[in-house]
């Protein structure tokens, strides 16, 4: 009996020692489609992740909350006083550390990680991909399960060269000592390529919005800090019944407050990224377009701003909505002849054009087609 | 048969095994072999680097000294002839014949290495490599499995042992143990000297310090460790404190919380800073600071306890290095006024309000305390703010210049002006001692021996926990990168390395505490003995009015630092560091038993002059003779001279105690320029005229003469050019490195004060050293001093490529740029070597 376990014992041995050496073999490709990126295994795992807000991060080892491997990270938000809003609470992971060693997220598609809200209220998160995007998620009380999207094709994540750092950005409460249990951030790679998208301000209509990374090229317009709560959220509509041209136009949704208000109702188109508009000076009045849809079911203000690179100079036009119309085509329109006009020194030189809207109370959304120039 | 099929079936086993382990690595398994492992030990004020050949090293016993009540240190490194992939390191008790000091008084840790670049700032003692600084207690070290030193390399041990009050004084012996690879060992003996005297703390401490913690986006900044609370902060707090730093703040989400603090650690800090709350940059919370200095009144007022007698300002948002910081020069400057002058009216608000609502009367003893309150000034002295500045903490660079020192001298004089010395990058960097990894130990060591005899009364650190890339900020995340290592890769690698943390997370190992550096290790040993010094200070107070006269110990303490210091710059006579050290502790003892009372002690060409007093039935002798002592007091004066002697020993020796100091060694006289021929010594450099052999000036006679002249050819010669007048080393019979000391008298026959810099040049290569910056008065004669080259951080070949020494001032100029002269007379150069 026992010289019969032997044998097996060393047959077995001898299996593993030839299999062991077999994996160098076989291509990512074939042995995975996704990783376990951190775990949150160890206090020297938990000390790379950078906080804001958190009065303290530890390993929790509860497995009904664990979801992978033996342990989870529980983070723990300042202390509130009774009746006190909690200041926003954030963890973010910056790769390029023993525990976090990737370095080139091209090859992923998608990125999740499970969240354990232990709260009896909803709570929301925001994931900030290394500021190239935002994506806005409600945890419920219990297990979550986020999956955000990887914008490899976007211009600023080709400029900032991949994901420089990824937060999760807890949203603070009244009165509440914000906790949370995050695991398992975990990247899905894709054998696609990024599609490309390339910008080109000398063609006459230069954003179209056909192409999510366009969006990249905004910005919200607010004086001040704002958190992604508070920003607008830039995404690419596939709604014909508001599309005026092409398959696609921008819809940007404004977030409210409790109380109805928005922080921050405006955008603008990235510097510099416009046409050089003296080609389009002479006889014809060419103008500068933008189609803008009012969702909302009240009438609200657009300010349309060209900003000039010379001396602070800009040329604003204001004009009214309907509730759930187009903008009129004549009032949204900024005719060149009368810019050049109003700006000192000669020609055009135009750096980007912001969107001011007014009169929105409560969160909802604008849509806007083909921006560019039109005669 | 059976038995073999099952050896058979065994080896097979062991066999696959072994390629099972083997084949996937492709390395062959470690040797079982022990190895030879082999110690030496090295003084508390060295620093050897991982690869530091170290042969040269004692392989004697670990000496430890201190008093009771105090802590020291001593160290370790051992080598083996074998990778060592386990040890434990032991210590027994210490025993004095039936006296013990338990091993619970003794934590062993092991030093960490860390890479340090050659730095843009400081570039180091021995160039780039690894040096060890983080100091991990063994036992985290054995449960994180780090306990493996790699063959023929070099691991330091630190020992930090406490000798409790309550211990006899004698010498003590006990070894330390390492046992390696199963079933090696090894012992080192350890003898550790108490002293017959005590350190309070709380009688003692009074350095200064203000190292900060930084409160940095709302929270304590804790980047190594997993929670930033104030628990968290009163471990790093504590840390400090056991190794005799103090941090400004404690913590204060309320007034109440924070007098709490206040009242609980008074009696064991130096200093605590006064919280306030910046609303903007430029904007203070004046109503926040009131809470809170109006809380602490009432606890003076309460416990009828002076708590601001401890207490200044540091409002850093406002006016940290406002001289020099460039991006904020223009509005932090403006702040300056403004913050002081508002602290000013909020002590009188206070005053008034205690008055007002008849908490205490006008004439209240701790009003005066609450008016006197300074603000530590991260710069130096600035006439605009005369009125104003009472505290100044300039960079330790500008506390080490002779020309800063007597300004800085001059302005404690006459204005009360009261100095901290002040490190942060760029402004500690090389020559001058600093707090880089990289440097030496004594450098931080020296420092506070400079202090005492500069009457620099505290200093201040400008972040002890930052565990980051400070070059790389995040801004998206408002935060610094985090280092890769917190306890490996240096912060401000390759500029300034190490540069602010003093202190190592303890989280990762899963320590409460944070645990210090073998810089922080140092310092500690430095406020010890600054803490000796004032202690002799107050005794020889006491002392001198017993025998009715007057004095301290600031003479002796400056006797003793002679033979350590050197001008401007790090220096490396460790053993000499020692040895004054000891014979301090000596000088306590001897004063505490026989009232030993050593006013003065200075050499005078080849003699040793000495003045001292001691109770009337003490035994004296001097270097084994008896000298005799007249009735001063109620007890007796000695004063006489001695030769000095080949070893350069004066002996002193009362009753059964002996002192033992070490003189500086007999120089010669290389020239008083008494004719023409001695003129050949002086080599000068931009200046026009030469030089001459003057028969006199005023009541001397036979100098040298030089005028120098400035000159104006166009804006670059304007700047650059700067006339210099040198001394020719190589016609000397001493090379540089067995320089002693240089010293020349110099006259300034002009109206104007003149600053200069002395410097060492070589005319082969070109290379220079900046020794020292003094200014020459108008009409005066000035003795200047070059004490111990032969230890400033140079090593003997960068010092023996220098062929001149002497003095460099700038462009000779008027207020509208055109070339002026200067008459400068040299006399009695004098030389001293070893």
């Amino acid at each position: 009996m026992k010289k019969s376990i032997m044998v097996l014992l060393a047959v077995i041995l001898c299996f593993g020692a030839l299999t062991a050496c077999t994996n160098g073999g076989i291509s990512r490709e074939e042995e995975k489609t996704s990783e376990v990126l951190m775990g949150f295994e160890s206090v020297r795992e938990l000390l790379t992740v950078y906080t804001e807000n958190v009065e303290e991060l530890a390993l929790c080892e509860d497995k009904a909350i664990v979801s992978q491997g033996e342990k989870a990270m529980s983070v723990i938000g300042k202390k509130t006083a009774e009746g006190e809003l909690a200041a926003n609470m954030s963890v973010s992971f910056v790769p390029g550390n023993a525990y976090l060693k990737k370095m080139d997220y091209t090859d992923v598609g998608y990125f999740s990680v499970d969240v354990y809200n232990p709260n009896e209220c909803d709570y929301e998160v925001a994931v900030v991909n290394g500021g190239v995007s935002t994506d806005l998620f409600v945890l419920k009380p219990g297990k979550n399960f986020l999956q955000f999207y990887n914008d490899r094709e976007t211009e600023l994540y080709q400029r900032n060269g991949g994901v420089s750092y990824l937060s999760l950005v807890f949203r603070g409460q009244v009165g509440k000592q914000s906790r949370f249990v995050v695991d398992n951030f975990q990247c899905y790679y894709t054998d696609t390529e990024p599609s490309t998208y390339s910008f080109d301000k000398n063609k006459a209509v230069w954003h179209t919005f056909e192409h999510r990374a366009e969006t990249s090229l905004l910005s919200y317009q607010v004086a001040g800090s704002i958190t992604p709560f508070e920003k607008p959220q830039f995404t690419i509509n596939r709604d014909s019944r508001y599309i005026l041209s092409g398959t696609g136009s921008l819809k940007v949704t404004f977030r409210a407050e409790s109380d109805g208000s928005i922080r921050c109702s405006a955008f603008r188109t990235a510097d510099n990224m416009m046409a050089d508009l003296n080609a389009y000076l002479g006889e014809d009045r060419y103008y500068l377009s933008s189609d803008i849809y009012n969702d909302y079911d009240y009438p609200i203000e657009c300010s349309l701003v060209v900003f000039s690179n010379y001396a602070n100079e800009n040329y604003q036009k204001k004009f009214t909505i309907p509730a759930k119309s187009w903008s009129n085509a004549e009032d949204s329109r900024i005719y060149l002849d009368e810019m050049l006009e109003s700006f000192t020194g000669e020609g055009l030189d135009c750096m980007s054009i912001a969107y001011y809207f007014y009169g929105i109370n409560g969160s909802g959304c604008v849509y806007v087609d083909s921006i560019g120039v039109k005669k | 048969m059976k038995k073999g099929l099952k050896h058979l079936l065994c080896l097979s086993l062991v066999a696959v095994m072994g390629i099972s382990s083997v084949a996937c690595n492709g390395e062959l398994p470690e040797p079982a072999a022990t190895g030879e492992m082999t110690y030496k030990v090295a003084l508390n004020t060295q620093k050897i680097a991982l690869d530091e050949d170290i042969s040269s090293l004692s392989g004697g016993a670990i000496e430890i000294s201190s008093a009771k009540g105090e802590y020291d240190s001593g160290q370790f490194i051992v080598r083996c002839d074998e990778k060592v992939n386990s040890y434990d390191v032991t210590v027994s008790d210490l025993t004095c014949g039936d006296a013990v000091i338990s091993k619970d008084h003794i934590e062993i840790c092991k030093q960490v290495y860390t890479y340090c670049a050659d730095g843009k700032l400081f570039t180091g003692m021995s160039g780039p490599g690894y040096y060890p600084d983080a100091l991990i207690p063994v036992e985290y070290i054995k449960a994180e499995k780090e306990d493996v030193i790699e063959k023929d390399t070099n691991q330091g041990f630190w020992l930090n042992v406490f000798t409790p009050e309550e211990a006899t004084a004698g010498t003590y012996t006990g070894t330390v143990t390492v046992k390696f690879n199963g079933n090696g060992i090894l012992t080192v003996p350890i003898s550790h000297t108490v002293y017959d005297f005590k350190l309070d703390k709380s009688e003692n401490f009074t350095f200064k310090s203000n190292f900060l913690i930084w409160n940095y986006d709302g929270g304590w900044m804790f980047y190594g460790e997993l929670t930033s609370s104030n628990d968290k902060y009163m471990d790093y707090y504590d840390k400090l404190l056991e190794y005799n730093a103090c941090a400004y703040n404690f913590p204060n989400d309320t007034p109440e919380m924070w007098v709490g603090y206040v009242k609980e650690y008074f009696d064991k800090v130096s200093a605590f800073g006064i919280p306030y709350h910046a609303i903007t940059k430029t904007e203070n919370d004046w109503d926040y600071q009131e809470r809170y200095m109006s809380a602490l009144l009432d606890a003076c007022i309460e416990d009828g306890k002076d708590y601001f007698s401890k207490a200044y300002y540091y409002l850093d948002t406002y006016y940290d290095e406002y001289s020099h910081d460039s991006p904020s020069v223009s509005w932090r400057k403006e702040l300056v006024r403004p913050t002081i002058e508002g602290c000013n009216d909020l002590e009188e608000k206070l005053i008034q309000n205690c008055i007002d609502s008849g908490k205490a009367s006008s004439d209240c003893v701790y009003f005066e305390t609450l008016r006197g309150l300074k603000h530590a000034i991260t710069s130096g002295w600035d006439e605009e703010f005369a009125d104003l500045f009472e505290l100044c903490c300039p960079g330790f660079s500008a506390l080490h210049y002779t020309s800063k020192l007597e300004e800085a001298a001059e302005l404690t004089e006459k204005k009360g002006v009261e100095w901290w010395s002040y490190g942060t990058i760029g402004m500690d960097a090389y020559p001058y001692p600093g707090w880089e990894i990289n440097d030496s130990l004594i450098s931080v060591r020296d420092l506070l021996w400079n202090d005492y005899i500069n009457n620099i009364t505290g200093t201040m650190y400008w972040c002890v926990t930052g565990f980051c890339n400070w070059s790389y900020h995040i801004p998206e995340l408002n935060a610094y990168e985090k280092l890769q290592d917190f306890y490996t890769t240096a912060s401000h690698e390759g500029v300034s390395n190490g540069d602010g943390y003093l202190l190592y997370p303890g989280a990762p190992y899963g320590s409460d505490e944070p645990f210090a550096s073998l810089r922080l290790a140092a310092y500690r040993d430095g406020v010890d003995d600054y803490m000796y010094m004032t202690k002799l200070d107050s005794l020889y107070g006491s002392l001198a009015e017993k025998y009715e006269t007057v004095g301290g110990g600031y003479n002796f303490v400056s006797f003793l630092n002679e033979q350590i210091t050197a001008s401007a710059t790090s220096k490396l006579n460790h053993t000499g560091l020692v040895t004054a050290r000891d014979n301090l502790a000596e000088a306590i003892v001897m004063a505490e038993r026989y009232g030993l009372y050593l006013e003065d002690i200075h050499t005078n060409g080849n003699k040793i002059e000495y003045s001292f007093y001691a109770d009337a039935d003490a035994a004296v002798a001097v270097n084994g003779a008896v000298p005799t002592g007249t009735v001063a007091g109620t007890g007796k004066h000695y004063t006489g001279s001695v030769d000095i002697t080949a070893d350069r020993t004066l002996k002193i020796e009362v009753g059964d105690s002996v002192l033992n100091l070490v003189t500086a060694p007999t120089g010669s006289m290389i020239t008083s320029f008494e004719d023409e021929a001695s003129l050949r010594n002086l080599y000068l450099l931009n200046s026009a005229d030469g030089c001459n052999y003057v028969g006199s000036v005023g009541d001397r006679t036979d100098c040298a003469e030089v005028t120098l002249h400035g000159k104006n050819d166009n804006d670059m010669i304007l700047k650059t050019f700067k006339p210099c007048v040198m001394f020719d080393m190589t016609q000397w019979d001493c090379a540089p490195d067995r320089v002693y000391s240089i010293e020349f008298d110099v006259y300034n026959n002009s109206s104007e004060d003149v600053a200069f810099t002395v410097l060492f040049e070589s005319a082969t290569t070109g290379k220079v050293f900046e020794y020292d910056k003094l200014v020459l008065k108008a009409g005066e004669w000035r003795r200047i001093s070059i004490d111990n080259l032969n230890i400033v951080s140079l090593d003997s070949t960068t010092l023996n490529e220098f062929t001149h020494v002497g003095i460099r001032c700038g462009n000779l100029v008027d207020e509208n740029n055109r070339p002026k002269s200067l008459s400068l007379y040299f006399d009695n150069l004098y030389v001293r070597s070893i």
